[in-house]
């Protein structure tokens, strides 16, 4: 097929949103709160209604401050969890707002479970309950009603750079043959971290029953590597504890029943082997390699003990569940699980880049502007501070919004040729232009097989050396070049094609981090065999890198510890 | 995963476009074949949402779960209500359980 099969369109706005996901919409929404008189336009690979993370809805509010808590407590929290390195002023200023974007979005619609008092019911220090099954299209909803314009269907591919500003970008509708280039005063990006990087846990015919969004394909990073955005912590890859086969998440079972994890033996490993760092408390990345080591070293398997639940608490698991992960109901029906007397099997995940667990994405600063100009980063493609989850997205999306709109006013919007942009359309067609080729399905089995392999994936109880992560480099370099064989015959191939793209580009720089960490700061998630001990001497500090002229370079940051007492 | 649609059960739901499970798979995966009914483009990329499942107005789409993961057959039926969602758990051709999820604040259980 040929270029001439599409219709250029060129479109103007104030605020371009890429991803219209928990931060993208709750962005948008902020920027017309502020002034109506903006045009905001929030582009979405998929639909708006049902798009992003929280696609099958949502449970709990994870980054809640519950009574007693302050920002303060949250930003020592957030962390202790991040094994001591975080962005702490990022935490910080999210946490400011955490409580109250839940407060409006419950006014929006969203149904908050609560207490005999009449308050939300809280479930552990920073979470509570929701009825959210709902959420995404309570989000949507909004956001059209405040007069956001919305492109469903539509794949962004790069962004257009002008004097080393952003100032708009391409993309294609994967509907209506139509090639957008968009034109925009600010750009906040907004689309997400990346599964797939990895060999997930199911094959077959099960290979996206999986805990991230698979449709999260790291656009969000790799369309700011390709810009020459400074990204930080990509290395500080995240693991989810997961239950077994359908990868549902297991802090309903840990903070709604009280389950804890034993291996076959029966122990309670947590509390046995690592009481001195907390316990079932203990810093996310240990609760989940812990599960992993029992696993290597023959104890496994790993479950969570859910046994003695009362009927009533039995129903009350299920509907939680139906919420977010309806079908582990069917699974345990199905499989005639028995509440009584078996205990649920859990596993990890396969590694994935998601900014809003753990910290990896763009480095920006207090006003989420990333280091290109024009250009500001929210939700899981946003780095340096963990422990987002959904209302720190929303929080991020707010403050990444108010800036946005600033900067818009202040700074005036650059008048883009459809020339300029050549390049780039070249760059997004290609892969339509070829008879043959390689399908972007094989080279995500490539992609996905080498990471696994040699960048500690499962297969690998997710560690890692230097000669491996060497090889990792040489071979996905190989892959890099390989994408001009990528072959599209329809419009969703020319997406899966971008997608796979993306991942790779994404992993590309993913491993150079890997490599330039020489010590274990958060194990599984970074489990290093050549450096198996946490080094606070030499690497409390950032791993931050930028492409250019496809040269990975990397910069080191400081750390900085926020005034403590000041805020108390 | 994947899903499996009851085609002569299907109503082409949405007249002035496309069907709903087309229209909100968060994948793309579903297209409308030329008979304008639906078609799973591949079952082993579906997440599992049960996005198109609850869209569905005539419960015409069911989650079904790969044989690697499970070999024994249940459905999982939602029926939307105005403020709820009403899953029947089907199995043996038999409704095993029921439950009832709330989807819009104004009918918020009362604990």
């Amino acid at each position: 097929m040929q270029a001439d099969y599409f219709q250029i369109k060129k479109i103007s706005t104030d605020l371009l949103i890429i991803g219209g996901g928990t931060a993208g919409t709750m962005a948008g929404i902020r920027a017309k709160e502020i002034d109506d008189e903006v045009d905001v336009l929030i582009v979405e690979k998929a639909h708006l209604q049902r798009s992003g993370c929280l696609a099958a809805g949502m449970n709990a509010i994870n980054a809640y401050l519950n009574p007693g808590e302050t920002p303060a407590s949250f930003t020592d929290y957030v962390k202790n969890d991040a094994m001591g390195l975080c962005r702490e002023d990022l935490v910080y200023t999210m946490a400011e707002r955490l409580n109250q974007t839940v407060q409006k979005v419950e006014s929006w619609g969203l149904p908050i479970q609560k207490n005999e008092d009449g308050d939300y019911q809280a479930r552990g220090r920073w979470n509570i309950k929701i009825y959210g099954e709902n959420l995404k299209p309570i989000l949507a909803d909004k956001a059209v009603e405040m007069n956001c314009e919305v492109l469903n269907r539509t794949v962004i591919t790069d962004l257009i750079i002008n004097s080393q500003k952003v100032v708009g970008a391409v993309g294609f509708n994967i509907r209506e043959n139509i090639i957008y280039i968009m034109e925009a005063g600010a750009v906040i990006m907004a689309a997400g971290g990346a599964a797939g990087l990895y060999r997930p846990n199911n094959d077959g015919e099960a290979a996206h029953k999986m805990w991230y969004s698979p449709f999260n394909t790291g656009a969000g990073c790799a369309i700011g590597i390709r810009a020459g955005a400074e990204m930080t912590s990509l290395e500080m890859r995240f693991i989810a504890l997961r239950i077994k086969d359908m990868i549902a998440p297991t802090g309903t079972l840990a903070l709604g029943f009280g389950a804890e994890q034993v291996n076959s033996k029966g122990e309670k490993f947590m509390e046995e082997k690592y009481a001195e760092q907390g316990g079932h408390s203990a810093p996310t990345p240990l609760r989940t390699y812990a599960p992993v080591l029992e696993k290597k070293e023959g104890r496994g398997p790993v479950f969570m003990d859910t046994r003695g639940l009362s009927e009533t608490k039995i129903k009350e698991l299920k509907e939680a569940y139906l919420d977010m992960y309806p079908d582990l109901i069917l699974y345990w029906s199905a499989e005639n699980f028995d509440f009584e007397n078996d205990m649920i099997e859990i596993e990890g995940t396969e590694p994935y880049v998601v900014g809003g667990h753990a910290q990896a994405g763009y480095w920006i600063n207090r006003q989420r502007k990333t280091t290109c100009p024009g250009l500001f980063a929210a939700g899981d493609c946003a780095g340096g501070a963990p422990y987002k989850f959904v209302s720190g997205c929303w929080a991020e999306g707010e403050i990444a919004a108010e800036n946005a709109v600033k900067f818009i006013k202040k700074i005036p919007k650059t008048k883009i040729e459809i020339e300029q942009t050549e390049e780039l359309l070249e760059r997004m067609l290609k892969p339509f232009h070829r008879e043959e080729g390689i399908k972007a399905d094989k080279m995500e089995n490539r992609l996905q097989k080498i990471m696994d392999e040699y960048a500690g994936g499962i297969s690998k109880y997710y560690e890692m050396n230097e000669k491996e992560l060497e090889l990792a480099i040489k071979k996905i370099k190989e892959l890099k070049e390989d994408v001009q064989r990528l072959q599209a015959e329809n419009l969703h191939e020319l997406m899966l094609c971008h997608e796979v793209i993306d991942r790779i580009d994404l992993s590309y720089q993913l491993l150079h981090h890997l490599v330039y960490r020489k010590e274990t700061r958060w194990p599984a998630y970074q489990t290093r065999t050549d450096y198996p001990h946490k080094d606070d001497q030499q690497w409390l500090k950032f791993i931050n890198s930028r492409l250019e002229d496809d040269q990975v370079n990397i910069i080191e940051r400081p750390y900085h510890q926020l005034m403590r007492e000041e805020q108390k | 995963m994947g899903i499996q649609f009851e085609r002569e059960k299907c109503i082409q739901c949405n007249p002035t476009g496309e069907s709903f499970c087309s229209k909100y798979c968060p994948g793309d995966l579903i297209y409308l074949d030329s008979e304008e009914k639906p078609q799973m483009r591949d079952n082993s990329k579906c997440w599992d949402c049960m996005v198109c499942v609850k869209a569905c107005p005539v419960e015409a789409i069911y989650t079904v779960l790969p044989y690697s993961i499970s070999s024994s057959k249940a459905k999982l039926i939602p029926f939307k209500q105005e403020n709820k969602i009403i899953w029947k758990l089907e199995k043996e051709n038999e409704i095993k359980e029921e439950f009832e999820i709330i989807t819009a604040k104004d009918e918020q259980k009362s604990d």
